[in-house]
Parts: structure tokens; C-alpha cells; sequence
């Protein structure tokens, strides 16, 4: 039993997408349809002051997940880790998670017929290693652990409000946080 | 707000994510993450950049599954990048070669028809043998690019004994890092990229030009400034908002090619206003050598040192520089009746000059911001960093230099926060000793005959096109080419391809169809790094001494050899394969029939063997770890040039260098000194029209070069990334003027070369009016390449060859482009 | 992707749930809609050709659509799982609407059976009680399949411009219209003397004037709504949606229908052509309407913090 969740500190984030591409072989992503995390470039700004920030698409494991509530048979849950996930058997494939994920974080995965999205490396994390994005950052950018753990480094980011969730006037409580660059 | 661009652009890429279907499936997808069967992690390092991360390859049931970083390695620390963990679809690439290619038709088609080994090889060596017999061997020609550049070059040589021919390259020397290797050499004795390192992790200030870490990312550098970004101040430099300028904290979109006057104003104030480090200039560098007339008073040899008279104050004359108590830095002495000034004087007089003020109007960057820069920067005992690739301009290695000069006028040199020099540096390239070209090469002929200061290097690879197109100095017929993909990153494409027409027979070594394979008349592929066991090399780039591997991790996937078995073969077929044990002996310092019969019994891994024996080495940790520490940062740190001597002629930081008045004094009107001058880039010379621009370029963080662009991984990574990577960058304020809007087709032709190659353009605010900004490495024609990005742009065509006098790179940015509507 | 000058959100549209989702939400409303209105008509008295006709006309057309709905489904061989998976989900729409199909198909067809000639043995055939019971439940659960295809995609909070109350509104107005529509047409083929033809054209007339407004309502204030909302008015009225949108569901499905049938139908009654083509326009309308309310469906991405 724990809660697991990310911080993304976008100050040290070098939009490099290593943590998209040991993504996709650690998951064997279908990445010519889609990816479980994507890095996208933001910018901002008239010459010469301007900015580059990197916004990362993921799954936010939501604590009142859209995907979940509206999912007819179950498929999309949440484990007792506080994972949100796709149970492949039971999902009929009707969408309707998707449609209603407010964070672009699941694709059809095109030999499953079924969404796929980030599971936090649920079977990495179950033998207690990291996710794979978050073991081979260079920059250490994408920090995971135990929300519940006082302990633990995400924890205090997140309480000392270093951490903040996007979205979060869609109330869905995401596990994802992020650290604002300067 | 989102404009309506935005979202139309958001929607067309649903659409396409949407249809563009399913090209490659290099495994079924559906298959288990976490499928049971045998698994293994076998050590290898990291190709698919020059930066040789550590890596262990994850191995299930024969198939690799991942590639990760290893954990506690000096150099990466357990992180590997994009490309490194792309890895994987470069070895199960169905686009490889497959088996050895032998020409069937027309030069630059694809007709070849599959063979054997035996068959390819034995085609190669009589090929050889018939130069052999016309007494030419000298027309055999070799280039390779960067892969065996970093890791084969005693084999190269060996191989080139073997041959009997002195005509082989590393084209990385003239196109990557001569210009900057040798502007720190000046100074420090050594200057390539693996031999210096800034120490991010305990940085208090970094100024960073002409180079961008974050975004040509090496991990080695990427982890120490993104883990350490918090810990110290940023400046980045670059006429673009690069990668690095977006984690800076001020960004200065500089002029193209003007570093060198914003370094020299530095120095000019740190200077002026005494901010420099007295003590570390008087001990540890020649400032207080005395100087008559811009030379040396009096220089004698001692030890394998130049010795020198410094003015001690303590004593009121002059001694020998160890033997002074206070050596004088600045004023005007009298010595023996003659009128004498200490090095650091005279450069204080240089740079008087150089000026805030002049300076802003040659970089556009104000001049009050030079003085606040140089004053924190001194405050905070800064560091310029190291820079990799610097062959941009005719300024090239004195901008390193100044750079070079500007940290040991803070004291910045192998210190804590400062430039730190790599167990590389300190403990095998001082002991390595530097070799010429022989006089019969044909590069160095080439280059001395334009008076070409380095031309004894022998390294000027834009040589070979003269020879085999004009048999200038004599013809190059027949050509190896190794892991370099020559028409995409040697300047002036066309040019290239009118020599690899000429030639006579061409091999080419290579993992994929790239477009120079074209003109090939035999192609051997070679394995990729995890197929295959690697001799041993020494650990680069870290603030630690010691070595690493390569351990075969998976058979070979297709029918191919390592490029070493492919030497020892031809060579065996000629009847030289002892010369080229006996070449390799001296290369390795490992005896010759050790090596050979080592290979003979354990084929590449016996010749790490035989290495691991004679350094050493405890092998079985080798092939366990991957690697072994001999050194930690401890042991490297205020080593050079605090306790040991550093690899100049005076064992000293050297503000004025032996090495630049020794190529000052091989050239009619050198441009340089020992000092350091204000050049101008050579583009300056022309004033821009009203569709003209400098073209400055750099890497994107998934690519490298030209050679992961087939990456399927990679490559879908660059589409996604839309014109940020795959257009070419224009100012919106220009692109108004031209009447050019984001997407659209453009031509770019280059001024000097005439050739021209299309593009889309991304205008935006990241970059300066005068400025297009690419990455390079796209725009392969080779039908046989499936992945690749579409649409952007082949930046060879628009590099003129050419060359500087004094380091004899190929000034890869002293180009200006014309842009119009397509 | 390559985001530029955003503001907090980027914006894509919703590339999910197309023709064939609009299709069955088509269906869907206008059976369940068709068969309430027979209903209707049966507790009127009405012609035994339009009770029988239309709740079958109802039940087959929900049907269909409910094959829509399974054939856009990934793994449509499990579609039962919507109601008979082990971890069910009972709050989710799907569900509910599921249920909702199940229960109205089941009692359209108890309803109407036993008006058939193969299936007057059927015990209920002669119970008035219990076929009233079953043609109430139908009429219900109808209601509630109508109602329901809206709300489906009225909850998607993160598509603003389906998340509104009018949304429901709209498609159970547009229902009960081309239900009406697709009776009217069946009557013309079955029995065109019918007088119930005209009356239902009168009673459509008035359901679009209706529709008509609330629909104006819904864009009024969605286009003050958030920027996505903003983003799917204006791609309705003037962007790529708009050929669609003006064209079909406001000109021919709305303007063109009620112009024809307070134009022509209500002063000359009997012209069956043009109560046909009025007709015709409608149906079109509606199933254009699903279609460009879920292409306009624009997601509102949370991109920056
Ligand atoms: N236009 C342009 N030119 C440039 C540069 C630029 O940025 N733009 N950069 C310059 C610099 S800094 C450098 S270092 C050079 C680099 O020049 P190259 O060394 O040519 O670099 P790559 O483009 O990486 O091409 C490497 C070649 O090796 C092949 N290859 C990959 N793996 C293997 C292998 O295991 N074995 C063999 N035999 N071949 C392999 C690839 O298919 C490719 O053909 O280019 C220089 N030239
Ligand atoms: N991802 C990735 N990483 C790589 C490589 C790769 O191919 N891909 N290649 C490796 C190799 S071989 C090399 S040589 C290195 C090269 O890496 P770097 O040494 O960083 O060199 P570049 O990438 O050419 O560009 C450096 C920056 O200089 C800027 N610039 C251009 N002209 C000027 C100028 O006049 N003044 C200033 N101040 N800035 C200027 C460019 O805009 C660019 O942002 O990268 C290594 N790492
Ligand atoms: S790997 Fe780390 S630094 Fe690179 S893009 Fe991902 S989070 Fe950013
Ligand atoms: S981000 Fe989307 S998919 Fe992930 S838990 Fe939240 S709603 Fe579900
Ligand atoms: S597609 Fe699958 S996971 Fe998503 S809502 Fe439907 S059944 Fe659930
Ligand atoms: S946690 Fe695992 S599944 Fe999620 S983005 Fe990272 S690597 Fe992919
Ligand atoms: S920086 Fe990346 S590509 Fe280069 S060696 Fe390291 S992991 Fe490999
Ligand atoms: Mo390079």
C-alpha cells in the first residue's frame, strides 16, 4: 500500500526525451501510433526574451480519474498502490476513457485494440526498481516515490509546494507534479 | 491564447498520428513487458555517440530488450540518453546490410548483388595487390568518421602499415575539434573533448559558447549540468536560443562568430580592474616569462622543458622561473642591458585595446554586460567551458584559446568549479608521444603546399578531393571508408560526389545504406556494438582514470564482422598481416605476437586480453563491471599542473605559447602570435543583402550527426518535434521581409558553393535577423533508408570546402546562404 | 509536438469518436424517440400502421444503432462485458445506456410482438394491463435513451463544449424530431392518406422551432465558455465544420424543413412530396448534427504550469 507519484522539475529538464525513449523500449511502445510520455516544446516569447520549457505528457494517476469513473467494465482502475492501469482483458475498447482523460494520456494501441498509457512501470516498481523514464534521466529531472512516505523526495516537493499539479481545476487530483522553471 | 494556427496544426497531427498506420514493428508490441525466459546483462559501451557511455545491455532469450546506463560509472553514472536508449533499433534496423555488396552497375545506383565474405575480401585484396604491383600503394586513401576515429585508430594505422600506404584520416580532426584541441593546447598542453571536463558539480559560475551540452548532449555532460543545473550561474553565448540558452540564466544572442572579442574584453577588464588570480599566474602559468621585442628573452632546454627567465621582485632580478620567489607579472625590466617585459605584460598591452565598447560593436552584446559578466565571472572564479566542436570559423582556435587564457586568469584550472583535465588527459595523452604525418602523405603535402601552419599533422581531409579529382599532390584511386558518412558531413556535397565518381574502387565499411554507398564498389557491414567484443580502451571524458569495454552481448543478427577481423582478413590476404600486428604492437604497446596469437585463439577479445595483461587490468572484473577505476577524482584534481607538469613545452599554463610562435613561424603572414589577437570571422568581410544570412548549426538531442536519422525511434522523435528540429530556424521579423511564413518551403543556397538544397521554414523568436539557425544531419537521399525524417534539408551542400591556415579545419560556418519562397 | 505563444492549454480535437458513434447516437435517439411517439399514438387510438410500424421502425433503428456502437468498439466480441463485466462499473454512462438500450429493446419488442401475426400466441397478447405496462416501460427507458446519448458526452468536462446541460436538451429535441421525421416517411410508404402524417409534420415543425432556439441558446453561450468551447463554436460556424454545420444541420436539416412545413405543409396538406422531402432534410440534419457536435468535440490540454 502506498501512493505513488512523480515530480517532473522542469528546471532541470533538458528535453532530451530519454525518459520517452526507455519508455518505449521498456514497454515496447507502438511509438508510430502513440507514446506513453511525450516531451512537447513550449515557446514563449518575442526576440530576444524568450523561452524554451519542456511539457511532458504523461499519465497523471489520478486520484479522481476521469478514465476510471467513466469506464463501462472496470478495465481502467486504480491498484492498490494508487496506480491507475488498463486491464487489456476486460477493456471492450470503447474509448470512452480517452475521451475523457483531460491530460491526452492514453493511445490506441494498435495490435491490443485497447488504450494503452503509463503504468509507472508497475512491474518495475513491483520489484522495487524505478520507472525506466525516471531511471535513465540524465538530469535526475523525473524524481518518483512514495506520496505517503514523509520521507521520501517527492513528498517533501510536493509539500513544501516546490511540486504543483497542472489542471487541477479539472479535479482530478493528479499524482504528477511539476516544478515550474525560472 | 491558442491562435487558430495552433489548433489547426494540433488537428492536422491527429490526423496524421492517426493514419500514418503502422510502418515497423520491430517486435510484436503486444508481447509481455514482462516476458520470464533467460535474461542477462552484458557491458558494452555506448555507440551511438562519440560520448562512450557505459552501458548493460539487457539480453532476453538472445534478444536484446534494453539498453541502460551503468550505475556508478564515472562517465554517465548509471543515465544514458534518447539515442543510447534507442539503441536497440539501430541493431534490429531491418534496414541494415545484411551480407558483403559487391557492384553490379552504374556508379551512384544501388546495384549490388549479395556475397560472400570470402568473395569480398579476396575482390578488396586484389584490388590492393594491383597498386602493390603498380609500385602506387600510396593511392590507396582511408577516412573514417568518428566511431573509428575514437576507438580504432591504432588499428587504422596498423592497418594503413598493412596497406603500405600513409594516406588515412580521422575526418572528425579537420571537421570536428582541431581548431578547438589545439587553441587549449596552446595553453594547456592538451584540449580534445574527452581530456577536459567543467566540473558542474561544484560550478559557482559557467560562461558557455560556440557549444551546447544540453542540447548536443553527451550524457557525461548532460547529468552534470541538468543534476547540478541549481548550483551555479549560466551564460550561454549563441547567436540562437539553444537547448543550453533555455536553461541558462542570461542568454546572449551573440554575433556568429565574434566569441573571440567578447573573451578578449573580458580579459581586457578582468585585466584592468585586477580581478585576476596573481598567485596562480606567477606559479603556475609563464605570465612572468620574460619577453624582448613579443619573444622570448632567453629559452633554454631542460629536462625535455623549456626553461625561461622570470623578473623576481623578491630578488631584484632575473632567475629561472622555479627558482623565484615573486615573480614579476606586470611592468618593465632591465636584464642584461636590454628592455624586457614579462608575457603577462605584453598581454596586457594586447588586450588594452579590446575594449568593452569595442567589443559590443563587433558581438552586438553591450558593453556594460561584458563588464558585469567579467566582474562576476572573476568574483565567482568562473569557468569558460570546455567546448567540443569547434571548427566553426577562421577564429576557431584562438576563440578557445582566449577562452583558455580567460580561466587561468581566474585560476579556473583543474581545481574545484574550474576546467577540470580527465584521467585521459593526465595519464595517458601526456605519455602519449605525439606523432607526425609522414612527409609522403598526401594530406600533409596537400596542406603544406597551401601553408598550412598544422599541415604536419597530416590531418586536413579536404585533401583527398584534390587528390582524386586533380591528382593534387598525387592521385588517391582507390578509397576505404569507414564508418563516416561522407556525403553527409563533408562540406561541399557536390564536390564529393564528382570524387567518389572518379575514384577507382571504393569500400566502404558501414551499418546501413547510407547515401555515400552509392558509389561503393564493395560494402562490408559491420557489426554493431553489441554484436560485438572490443579491445580496451581507456576511460574518457571523467574526472577518473581507468578503462572500459565492449563485451559481445548477442550474436551477430545478420552476416557481419567486427571492422578489426575485416583488417586482419584483408591484410592476411595480402601477406602483411604481420606488419599490421607488428604496427598494432607499437599502437597498443602490447607485444606483436601476443596480440596475434591471441586474436588468433579468442578473435577481438584476445586482443583486450593481451591489453588487460600488459596494463594490468583485472579481467575478470573488466568483463564483469564492463570497466575498471584505476584513479578517482582525487587523484586528478589538483594533480596538473599543481604537482605534475603539464604537457606544454614549459610544463606550464602558457599565456604565451611555444606551440602558436613555432606555427607562426612555418607561414608567410600568420594571423596569429603566441599571444592572442582579435580575428575577424571571415563572413564579416561581406555585408549580408537584404535575403542573405549566416547559417549556424548544431545537433538535436535524439540525433546524432547524419547517422541515427534511419532510427525509427529517433526519427519519429524529430517528426514529433515538427520545424523545432527539421526546419530551419528564421527570425519572424526577416521572414516578414522575405514574405516567408512558419511551414513554408524555402531554398537555401549558399553563397560561396552555388549549390542549393529546399527546407521549411520555422519562424520564430529564437533566433538573431542576421541568423538561420539548422540541425544537420537530415536530408539523405538514399532510397534505401525507410526511417528518416522527411522534408528538411541537406546542410552539406551549402559548406564551402575550404580551410584556415592555421589549424587547417574546414570553417564550417564561415558560410552565408540566400533564402527565398519555393 | 511544437507548442507556440500558448496559454495554459493547447487544444486538439477529440480524434475517438466519429462516424460511427455519431451514427449510433443518431439511431439511438431517433428509435427510441420513434417508438415513444407510437406509443403516443397508440394511447391516442392512433392507426394500427403507425403504432406497429413505428415501434418497430423504434426498435430497429436503436438496433442498428447499437451495432454502430458495438463496431466501433476495439474488441466488439466483448461488448457483453458492458453488462455482464466482474468489475462492473454501474456510474459509468456506458453503462447506464446500456442498460437503458437492453431494458428498451426488451420492452419495445414485448411491446410490439404481440401486434405481430407470428407472435399472437404470446401469453400477454391479450392483456391490455400488461402490454400498457410494457409499452410504458418502453416509453420510459426510450425517454432515457434519448436523453442519455447526450449526457454521455455532456459529462466530458475536459471538452467543454459538450460539457453543458443544453447538450441533453438538444439531442433528445433532435430525437424526438427526426423520430417524428422517420415516421412521417414511414407513413408516406405504408399509408400516405394518413392524417397523422400532417399532425406529426405539425408537431415536428414546432420541435424544431424549438430546437432551433435552445440550439442558439447552446452556441450563444458556449461561445463565451472557455477557450476550447470558443474554439468549436467558431469551427462550427466558420471553420471546417461549417459546410456541415450551416449547411446541413441549420439550413437543410432546420430552416429548410420549417419553412416547408409552415410554408406549405400546414396551408396545403396532401402535397406528399414535399412533407417527404422536409422529412428526408430532417433526418439528415440530425444525423449531421451528431456528427459535427462530436468533431467539434475540442479537447482543452493542460500544457503549461
Ligand atoms: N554538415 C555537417 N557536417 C558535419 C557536422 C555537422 O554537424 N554537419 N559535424 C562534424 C562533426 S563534429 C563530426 S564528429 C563528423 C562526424 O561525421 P561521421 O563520423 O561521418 O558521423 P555520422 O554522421 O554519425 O556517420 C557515421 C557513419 O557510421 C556509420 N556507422 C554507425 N555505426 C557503425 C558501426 O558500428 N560500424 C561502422 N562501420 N559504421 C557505423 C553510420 O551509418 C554513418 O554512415 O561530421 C562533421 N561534419
Ligand atoms: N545529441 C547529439 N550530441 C552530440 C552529437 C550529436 O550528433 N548529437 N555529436 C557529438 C559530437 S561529435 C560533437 S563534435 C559535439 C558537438 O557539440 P557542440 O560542441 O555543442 O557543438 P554544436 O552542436 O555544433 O553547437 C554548439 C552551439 O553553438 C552555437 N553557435 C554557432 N555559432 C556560434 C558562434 O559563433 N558563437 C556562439 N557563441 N555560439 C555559436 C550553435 O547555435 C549551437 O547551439 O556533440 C557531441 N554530442
Ligand atoms: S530524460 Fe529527463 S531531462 Fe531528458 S527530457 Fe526526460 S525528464 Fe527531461
Ligand atoms: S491522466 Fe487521464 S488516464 Fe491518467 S489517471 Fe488521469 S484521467 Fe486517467
Ligand atoms: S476503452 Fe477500455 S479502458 Fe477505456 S473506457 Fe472503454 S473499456 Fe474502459
Ligand atoms: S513510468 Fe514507465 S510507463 Fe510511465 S512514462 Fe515512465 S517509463 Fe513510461
Ligand atoms: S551520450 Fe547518449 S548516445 Fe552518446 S554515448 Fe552516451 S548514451 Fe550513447
Ligand atoms: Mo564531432
Amino acid at each position: 500500500m502506498a501512493r505513488y507519484g512523480m515530480v517532473i522539475d522542469l528546471e532541470k529538464c533538458l528535453g532530451c526525451e530519454a525518459c520517452v525513449t526507455a519508455c518505449v523500449e521498456e514497454n515496447n511502445v507502438p511509438y508510430e501510433t502513440g507514446l506513453r510520455t511525450q516531451v512537447h516544446r513550449v515557446v514563449t516569447g518575442k526576440f530576444p526574451n524568450v523561452s524554451t520549457m519542456y511539457m511532458h505528457r504523461i499519465c497523471q494517476h489520478c486520484e479522481h480519474p476521469g478514465c476510471v469513473s467513466v469506464c463501462p467494465t472496470g478495465a481502467s482502475y486504480v491498484n492498490e498502490d494508487g496506480i491507475v492501469l488498463i486491464d487489456y482483458e476486460l477493456c471492450i475498447g470503447c474509448k470512452y476513457c480517452m475521451v475523457a482523460c483531460p491530460y491526452l494520456a492514453r493511445y490506441i494501441h494498435p495490435e491490443r485494440h485497447t488504450p494503452d498509457k503509463c503504468t509507472f512501470c508497475v512491474h518495475r516498481v513491483k520489484e522495487g526498481k524505478l520507472p525506466a523514464c525516471v531511471e535513465t534521466c540524465p538530469a535526475n529531472a523525473r524524481i518518483f516515490g512514495d506520496l505517503d512516505d514523509p520521507s521520501s523526495e517527492v513528498a517533501k516537493l510536493v509539500a513544501e509546494n516546490r511540486a504543483i499539479p497542472i489542471g487541477a481545476e479539472y479535479g482530478t487530483r493528479p499524482k504528477v507534479f511539476y516544478i515550474r522553471p525560472r | 491564447m491558442v491562435t487558430r494556427r495552433d489548433f489547426l496544426k494540433a488537428t492536422a497531427l491527429t490526423a496524421t498520428a492517426i493514419s500514418a498506420g503502422i510502418k515497423f514493428q520491430p517486435r510484436s508490441y503486444a508481447e509481455a513487458t514482462t516476458a520470464g525466459g533467460e535474461v542477462k546483462f552484458v557491458p558494452n559501451i555506448c555507440a551511438m555517440c562519440p560520448a562512450a557511455c557505459s552501458i548493460q545491455v539487457e539480453v532476453r532469450d538472445g534478444r536484446v530488450h534494453r539498453i541502460h546506463g551503468t550505475p556508478d560509472h564515472p562517465i554517465n553514472n548509471g543515465k544514458i540518453c534518447a539515442r543510447g536508449n534507442a539503441g536497440v533499433q539501430r541493431v534490429y534496423n531491418p534496414d541494415r546490410i545484411k551480407k558483403p555488396l559487391i557492384r553490379t552497375g552504374e556508379k551512384g545506383t544501388w546495384s549490388f548483388r549479395e556475397a560472400s565474405w570470402e568473395e569480398a575480401l579476396s575482390l578488396i585484396a586484389s584490388k590492393v595487390k594491383e597498386y602493390h604491383e603498380m609500385g602506387h600503394p600510396e593511392y590507396i586513401g582511408m577516412l573514417g568518421g568518428w566511431l573509428p576515429c575514437t576507438y580504432y585508430k591504432p588499428f587504422f594505422k596498423a592497418f594503413l602499415a598493412a596497406l603500405g600506404t600513409p594516406n588515412g584520416v580521422g575526418v572528425p580532426e579537420a571537421l570536428c575539434f582541431i581548431p578547438k584541441a589545439l587553441g587549449w593546447k596552446s595553453a594547456y598542453g592538451f584540449g580534445t573533448h574527452p581530456e577536459l571536463l567543467t566540473d558542474y558539480e561544484n560550478a559557482r559560475y559557467v560562461i558557455m559558447l560556440r557549444r551546447n551540452v544540453a542540447g548536443s548532449i553527451s550524457v557525461v555532460h548532460g547529468w552534470r549540468l541538468g543534476q547540478n543545473r541549481r548550483k551555479f550561474k549560466l551564460i550561454v553565448l549563441d547567436p540562437r536560443y539553444s537547448e543550453t540558452a533555455a536553461k541558462a540564466d542570461m542568454w546572449l544572442p551573440i554575433k556568429p562568430g565574434t566569441d573571440l572579442a567578447f573573451l578578449l574584453a573580458m580579459m581586457n577588464v578582468i585585466i584592468n580592474e585586477k580581478h585576476y588570480d596573481s598567485n596562480f599566474l606567477a606559479k603556475y602559468s609563464n605570465a612572468p616569462m620574460l619577453l624582448k621585442d613579443g619573444k622570448p628573452f632567453k629559452v633554454w632546454d631542460e629536462g625535455g622543458k623549456k626553461k625561461y627567465l622570470v623578473y623576481d621582485l623578491a630578488k631584484g632580478t632575473a632567475v629561472e622561473h622555479d627558482s623565484a620567489v615573486l615573480p614579476a607579472l606586470e611592468g618593465e625590466y632591465e636584464v642584461d642591458g636590454e628592455k624586457v617585459i614579462p608575457a603577462f605584460e605584453a598581454l596586457k598591452r594586447r588586450v588594452a585595446e579590446y575594449t568593452p565598447e569595442w567589443a559590443e560593436k563587433i558581438t552586438d552584446i553591450e558593453a556594460e554586460k561584458i563588464r558585469e559578466i567579467a566582474r562576476d565571472f572573476a568574483l565567482h572564479k568562473g569557468v569558460v567551458d570546455s567546448g567540443w566542436h569547434g571548427p566553426k570559423y577562421r577564429n576557431s582556435l584562438l576563440t578557445w584559446r582566449a577562452a583558455a587564457i580567460v580561466n587561468a586568469l581566474v585560476g579556473s584550472v583543474n581545481n574545484d568549479g574550474g576546467l577540470l583535465f580527465t584521467g585521459l588527459a593526465q595519464f595517458v595523452s601526456t605519455k602519449a608521444q605525439t606523432t607526425e604525418a609522414p612527409p609522403q602523405s598526401v594530406l600533409r603535402m596537400w596542406a603544406e603546399k597551401r601553408g598550412i601552419a598544422t599541415a604536419f599533422l597530416g590531418h586536413t581531409v579536404q585533401a583527398f578531393y584534390d587528390a582524386i579529382v586533380n591528382e593534387d599532390p598525387y592521385p588517391i584511386k582507390m578509397l576505404f571508408v569507414v564508418g563516416h558518412n561522407l556525403l553527409m558531413n563533408m562540406p561541399e556535397r557536390k564536390k564529393w560526389e564528382e570524387a567518389l565518381n572518379k575514384l577507382d574502387f571504393m569500400v566502404a565499411v558501414d551499418i546501413l545504406p547510407q547515401d555515400h554507398l552509392y558509389y561503393a564498389d564493395v560494402v562490408l557491414p559491420e557489426s554493431t556494438y553489441v554484436e560485438k567484443d572490443d579491445p580496451l580502451f581507456p576511460i574518457a571524458y571523467a574526472p577518473a582514470f581507468g578503462f572500459h569495454t565492449r563485451v559481445k552481448a548477442i550474436e551477430p543478427v545478420y552476416d557481419t564482422k567486427h571492422v578489426i577481423e575485416m583488417m586482419v582478413e584483408i591484410s592476411a590476404r595480402l601477406g602483411t598481416e604481420d606488419t599490421f600486428f607488428k604496427a598494432l604492437s607499437k599502437g597498443l604497446g602490447v607485444d606483436a605476437e601476443k596480440l596475434k596469437t591471441y586474436y588468433h585463439t579468442e578473435g577481438v577479445a584476445g586482443i583486450r586480453r593481451a591489453q588487460a595483461e600488459a596494463k594490468g587490468v583485472n579481467y575478470n572484473e573488466l568483463l564483469s563491471k564492463g570497466y575498471v577505476v584505476k584513479a578517482g577524482r582525487d587523484k586528478l584534481v589538483y594533480n596538473m599542473p599543481y604537482k605534475e607538469p603539464l604537457p606544454t613545452p614549459t610544463g606550464k599554463v602558457e599565456i604565451f605559447s611555444f606551440m602558436l610562435a613555432n606555427f607562426a613561424s612555418k607561414v608567410q603572414d600568420p594571423y596569429w602570435d603566441a599571444l592572442i589577437k582579435w580575428v575577424p570571422p571571415k563572413v564579416s568581410e561581406r555585408k549580408l543583402g537584404s535575403n542573405e544570412f549566416y547559417m549556424v548549426y548544431s545537433r538535436s538531442p535524439f540525433t546524432t550527426h547524419s547517422s541515427t536519422s534511419d532510427n525509427p525511434l529517433l526519427a519519429k522523435l524529430i517528426e514529433d518535434s515538427e520545424l523545432y528540429y527539421k526546419g530551419i530556424w528564421i527570425n519572424s521579423e526577416r521572414a516578414a521581409e522575405l514574405g516567408i511564413r512558419n511551414g513554408d518551403r524555402v531554398v537555401v543556397e549558399s553563397v560561396y558553393t552555388g549549390d542549393k538544397t529546399e527546407a521549411i521554414a520555422f519562424v520564430n523568436e529564437l533566433v538573431r535577423k542576421d541568423t538561420i539557425f539548422t540541425v544537420s544531419g537530415f536530408g539523405q537521399r538514399s532510397e534505401k533508408l525507410t526511417n528518416i525524417p522527411q522534408r528538411a534539408m541537406t546542410m552539406a551542400r551549402l559548406i564551402p570546402l575550404q580551410f584556415d591556415t592555421i589549424s587547417g579545419a574546414t570553417m564550417s560556418q564561415e558560410t552565408i546562404v540566400r533564402i527565398s519562397k519555393a | 509536438m511544437l507548442i507556440l505563444n500558448p496559454q495554459h492549454y493547447y487544444l486538439l480535437q477529440q480524434p475517438w469518436w466519429g462516424i460511427l458513434i455519431a451514427f449510433y447516437l443518431f439511431l439511438g435517439g431517433l428509435g427510441a424517440m420513434a417508438f415513444c411517439i407510437s406509443f403516443y399514438f397508440w394511447r391516442q387510438k392512433g392507426s394500427e400502421p403507425l403504432v406497429v410500424g413505428g415501434s418497430l421502425l423504434g426498435l430497429i433503428a436503436v438496433l442498428i444503432g447499437t451495432l454502430f456502437l458495438i463496431f466501433d468498439l476495439g474488441h466488439p466480441e466483448r461488448f457483453y462485458l458492458v453488462l455482464l463485466s466482474p468489475r462492473l462499473n454501474p456510474s459509468s454512462w456506458i453503462v447506464v445506456g446500456s442498460t437503458l438500450l437492453s431494458a428498451f429493446m426488451l420492452f419495445a419488442a414485448l411491446f410490439v410482438a404481440p401486434k405481430l401475426r407470428w407472435f399472437k400466441w404470446l401469453p400477454w397478447a391479450k392483456s391490455e394491463t400488461l402490454t400498457k405496462a410494457f409499452g410504458w416501460l418502453g416509453f420510459i427507458t426510450g425517454i432515457g435513451v434519448a436523453a442519455y446519448t447526450g449526457i454521455l458526452i455532456g459529462i466530458v468536462f475536459n471538452i467543454p463544449f459538450w460539457n453543458a446541460p443544453a447538450l441533453p436538451v438538444i439531442f433528445m429535441i433532435s430525437a424526438l424530431s427526426t423520430g417524428l421525421a422517420s415516421l412521417i416517411l414511414m407513413m408516406l410508404v405504408i399509408d400516405r392518406e394518413s392524417h397523422e402524417i400532417h399532425v406529426m409534420a405539425k408537431m415536428d415543425g414546432f420541435t424544431m422551432i424549438f430546437e432551433l432556439i435552445v440550439l442558439s441558446i447552446f452556441l450563444l453561450i458556449r461561445s463565451y465558455g472557455p477557450v476550447a468551447a470558443i474554439e468549436s463554436v467558431n469551427t462550427i460556424l466558420f471553420g471546417w465544420l461549417a459546410p456541415y454545420f450551416v449547411g446541413g444541420v441549420l439550413l437543410l436539416g432546420l430552416a429548410i424543413p420549417i419553412m416547408l412545413i409552415f410554408g406549405y405543409e400546414v396551408r396545403r396538406p396532401g402535397v406528399t412530396a414535399v412533407t417527404a422531402i422536409s422529412a428526408i432534410f430532417v433526418l439528415i440534419g440530425g444525423a449531421l448534427l451528431r456528427y459535427v457536435v462530436l468533431e467539434a468535440g475540442i479537447l482543452q490540454i493542460p500544457c503549461c504550469i
